[in-house]
């Protein structure tokens, strides 16, 4: 396959973010639990000849839920989740946080920005971000 | 112990984390028995559970998965999720990422109290598993009426 490894770049620093004004991590309040961390999905991608392919695992999303932007060569996305855990629940056992998915990838290839489409089955992301049409191969006659 | 085929399948490696992680458990008494394990331990998949008086509450994280694809069986006071998840990418693309957890998975907890087996429930809401496992009649809180004493008039 051709070289794209260095297409996509990480941009920012996404990992687990603390949100501010957060004391208490969720499993320590007994009062219903707002989102007060972000996280960062897991995310396949793909690079079709087409185009490229972000497939992200979002689960607790919904797709109303979602914002996407692609701006200078960034894709962020942006996965609000609302909290689940019911106020009367007392925590027994706590392996994972939840609460917003946030991650931002710089995209080198050329792409057009108009065609970029996006689905949500399932807790995953489908981005497809189609390339701009190459600029067409010509020749160039040399005048004698 | 690092073989080949055990790296190239993350649920194999995560079931020989769990096997360690099981034994290193045993002999540590805030987890022994208990079946549940601390944050960060490398088990899938991760699971929370809450309780209330009538029921305990399993959620698991499980994006792309419709609920056939996931076996979630309890006998007397253990839970056990299987599954498999299969993720299928256009073929021929390159792979720039690769970070989504696939294939077989199985993952068992004892259960901190006895559950009526037959009143369990299971269902997956935007990739989100939540089992509602309702605590057998003997392990529910029982309100004892305090009575007053009968004064002598």
């Amino acid at each position: 396959m051709n070289s794209t490894t260095n297409q996509i770049q990480e941009s920012g620093h996404s990992p687990v973010v603390r949100r501010p004004g957060s004391a208490q991590s969720p499993a320590q309040s007994a009062a219903p639990v707002p989102s007060q961390w972000t996280y960062r999905p897991n995310v396949d991608i793909v690079d079709t000849d087409a185009a490229i392919e972000v497939y992200a695992d979002v689960p607790g999303a919904t797709g109303d839920s979602i914002d996407i932007a692609f701006e200078q060569d960034i894709l962020s996305i942006e996965a609000r989740v609302q909290p689940r855990r019911h106020e009367t629940w007392t925590p027994v056992a706590d392996e994972f946080g939840v609460g917003n998915f946030h991650r931002r990838f710089q995209i080198d290839a050329a792409i057009d920005p108009d065609a970029i489409t996006a689905d949500f089955d399932a807790g995953v992301l489908k981005i497809t971000l189609p390339k701009a049409k190459q600029a067409q191969r010509r020749r160039i006659p040399v005048r004698a | 112990m690092l073989t080949r085929s055990f790296l190239n399948t993350p649920f194999a490696a995560l079931a020989e984390m769990d096997r360690l992680f099981e034994s290193m458990a045993a002999g540590c008494p805030p987890f022994a028995g208990a079946g549940l394990r601390p944050r960060g331990a490398l088990l899938y998949p991760a699971l929370n559970v809450y309780e209330d008086d009538a029921n305990l509450y399993a959620e698991a994280e499980l994006p792309g998965l419709a609920l056939s694809d996931i076996d979630v069986s309890v006998t007397g006071d253990e839970l056990t999720i299987r599954g498999k998840r299969q993720i299928s990418l256009p073929e021929g693309a390159a792979s720039l990422r690769r970070e989504r957890p696939a294939g077989e998975f199985e993952r068992t907890i004892s259960l901190p109290v006895e559950i009526d087996v037959d009143r369990v429930e299971a269902s997956l809401t935007h990739g989100v598993l939540l089992i509602t496992l309702p605590k057998a009649r003997s392990a529910q809180p029982r309100k004892v009426e305090v009575r007053a004493p009968i004064r002598p008039s």
